[in-house]
């Protein structure tokens, strides 16, 4: 088996949508490639039997893969090296695991089974996701990596943004998917009496700048986040963070720590990240 | 706190799904400090669009045109969608989604109607009927991971709100004159489910000697004047195979006002309503008669029975009927299933039916008090409403509560 070549296979990247999954998949990707691995992306409604079939001696991440055909998935599952880097909940026919009492998914809500369980790993992205992973697949494949990768300068712009003097008052996450709540979030603060202000803007940079403005950020999810890179991107600026038990980020021991020395954790997991990929790919 | 509810039905249609939709609308604008209304108006069938102007239809329009521009800008997000319509149409748009149907005459539903059933979050239908078919339907699907046929059935909870229609004063229908004292008024339509010729025909044979008369109210598809011109040769053929009959047939077609049908069903001439229909959602019709204590000359079968029967018993002129298999043109495929029942009137049953009626009306004339008592005690605008919105909304919340329970919640780390 190739150690060096890499296909990674996401249904978006960076390039089309600037998602969480995707962000973190770009900086997967530079640290690979900064390893001296040969990295292809493949964006997964590309992808046939033929081009697996033709790499079978390479390694696969697959990150987010709705659009990959079940024959590929099929073929993944029994001929090929493999890790899920999982950002979300795709072993569910619904990928809410909200919709289930206590996370816990009937057997016939489960789909994409093998698929999991014949995966060299599972990277899921706090104990948190790792635990609603476990309760519904019950695999010993499932590795949490605890964290979220960030650029050097994404983490040098928060570093000092940390240290910006901020205003007495909330930012509330402004989005358009409802699972955010940004709506219950807002009518929150004003039954409290709360001064907030909504917050949102495509441009990244700006974005941080936004809610740096500000000392509290306060993020009420209706469903379970992963990790949730903003409320993690809030504590690294040093701003005080009001969220609930659906916050992936909140069950990790780093939660505690704020500004450059949570900055400090996530850029070890720069090292700490490809270290455990790296690991599985040799084993 | 404020829902904002996308409500999709026939709001501007001549039908009973319109009427249902129209329902829901005062339902739901009877307490608009807990809905924030988004409507979009579908068409139902070949059916025509009401044409009335009044204060309602005015409110309507304006959130009809709010609502046109929000969804063409993206800037609705609505928290449940109200879908007024067969199950076979229904989708999941809304974090909340709720059909409301009129449901099944017959006594299965299709399986279509099931699996779009399921997904949703909450059904309300118009009578015990329809939630009774609905919720004990079964039948077998394949899983298709494992194979295995299992029984397949409705999860989604059904809850019966019922509907109404406004109650207006009684108006006069120009040019409306009954030649005989006693008439019977039937509201129907041609079709195979509104047994809609045995109806005619039986009546017509029991009265054949008799200075009784009927007001048809009928259409085919709408109230247009082409469907009066398909309709009136049908009853005309009908008729002219008793050529000697002393009793009489009045055909009514085309729109009538509110307070024109309260006209009818309080018209001094007018003693008695019959519907033999194969099975109603509801039997808004019925429904309005006997709202105004008009006796009802019908089968204890389908929507009709919640309204005409109270814990005393039928409080109408009972017809006897069997329940058997649909008649193959009344199939529709995914909502009439070939295999489903309903009911046949019983001819002979029928036919004394209108006599003791006829014979003995102050007999029919107290039971249909009865009925009336009912209606108004159980089916008045307020507890349907109350009903209606309670269903939709849920519990009302207790803002302090729910302020705690979402502080009981947090992780605040500093």
């Amino acid at each position: 088996m190739s150690k060096a070549k890499v296909i990674y296979i996401s249904d978006y990247f960076v390039n089309e949508v600037l998602g969480g999954g995707e962000l973190n998949d770009h900086e997967l990707l530079l640290l690979l490639e900064s390893r001296g691995y040969e990295v292809d992306k493949m964006k997964s409604n590309k992808v046939s039997t033929t081009t697996l079939k033709n790499n079978t001696d390479a390694n696969f991440i697959v990150s987010n893969f709705i659009n990959l055909s079940n024959g590929c998935r099929e073929y993944l599952s029994d001929n090929c090296n493999y890790i899920i880097y999982e950002h979300d909940h795709k072993y569910l026919i619904s990928r809410n695991p909200a919709l289930y009492r206590d996370y816990l998914a009937p057997s016939n809500q489960l789909t994409n089974v093998k698929f999991y369980k014949n995966a060299k790993a599972v990277f899921c992205q706090s104990t948190f996701h790792k635990g609603i992973i476990n309760k519904n697949l019950n695999l010993d494949n499932i590795i949490s990596v605890s964290g979220n990768l960030w650029s050097p300068e994404s983490m040098n712009i928060m570093s000092i943004l940390n240290k910006k003097q901020k205003k007495d008052c909330y930012s509330v996450l402004k989005s358009a998917t409802l699972h955010k709540n940004t709506r219950d979030t807002a009518f929150y603060c004003e039954k409290k009496g709360h001064e907030y202000s909504l917050i949102s803007s495509s441009n990244y940079q700006e974005f941080l700048s936004l809610l740096s403005n500000n000392n509290k950020f306060i993020f009420l999810p209706k469903t379970p986040e992963t990790l949730s890179r903003v409320v993690v991107e809030a504590r690294m600026m040093g701003i005080k963070t009001i969220t609930n038990s659906n916050v992936g980020a909140s069950y990790e021991s780093w939660y505690s720590l704020s500004g450059d020395a949570l900055i400090e954790v996530m850029k070890d997991k720069r090292l700490e990240i490809p270290d455990l990929i790296a690991r599985q790919f040799n084993e | 706190m404020k829902k904002k509810i996308f409500v999709r039905g026939p709001v501007l249609s001549q039908s009973g799904y319109g009427e249902q939709a129209r329902f829901a609308l005062r339902a739901l604008k009877s307490r608009e400090d807990l809905f924030d209304i988004y409507i979009q108006a579908i068409p139902w069938g070949q059916t025509g669009w009401v044409w009335q102007k009044n204060e309602m239809r005015k409110w309507v329009d304006e959130r009809i045109t709010t609502t046109q521009v929000l969804l063409q800008q993206k800037k609705l997000q609505p928290d449940i969608s109200l879908q007024i319509t067969i199950p076979n149409e229904f989708q999941k748009i809304c974090p909340i989604n709720m059909g409301y149907t009129a449901g099944i005459e017959t006594t299965k539903v299709s399986s279509a109607w099931l699996q779009k059933g399921n997904e949703m979050d909450k059904i309300l239908v118009v009578s015990n009927h329809a939630k009774d078919t609905y919720t004990k339907t079964t039948v077998s699907a394949t899983n298709s991971q494992t194979g295995e046929v299992v029984p397949y059935k409705l999860d989604t909870p059904v809850e019966v709100v019922w509907e109404s229609t406004p109650r207006a004063d009684p108006e006069e229908i120009p040019g409306f004159k009954l030649d005989y004292d006693f008439n019977f008024v039937m509201i129907s339509q041609l079709s195979p489910r509104k047994n809609f010729q045995n109806a005619l025909r039986w009546w017509v044979e029991e009265f054949i000697d008799q200075e009784v008369g009927l007001v048809v109210k009928a259409n085919i598809k709408s109230n247009s004047i082409s469907d009066y011109a398909h309709l009136e040769p049908s009853i005309q053929n009908l008729l002219s195979k008793y050529p000697e009959r002393k009793c009489k047939v009045y055909l009514l077609h085309g729109d009538l006002s509110s307070g024109q049908m309260t006209g009818l069903y309080t018209n001094s001439k007018i003693k008695a309503m019959i519907n033999i229909a194969h099975g109603e959602g509801f039997g808004l019709p019925l429904f309005e008669a006997a709202r105004e204590g008009l006796p009802i000359v019908t089968v204890a079968f389908s929507g009709q029975v919640d309204f005409l029967a109270d814990e005393n018993g039928n409080n109408f002129q009972e017809v006897d009927f069997k329940v058997e298999t649909i008649q193959p043109e009344a199939v529709w495929d995914g909502v009439l299933q070939k295999d489903s029942m309903w009911a046949y009137a019983d001819q002979g049953s029928y036919k004394m039916a209108l006599r003791k009626t006829y014979k003995s009306y102050e007999e029919a004339k107290e039971k249909a008090q009865f009925a009336k008592q009912h209606i108004e005690a159980n089916f008045n605008d307020e507890k349907l409403y109350e009903g209606f919105v309670k269903a939709v909304y849920g519990e009302q919340i207790d803002v302090d509560e729910w302020l705690k329970e979402l502080e009981e919640d947090f992780v605040e780390q500093g």
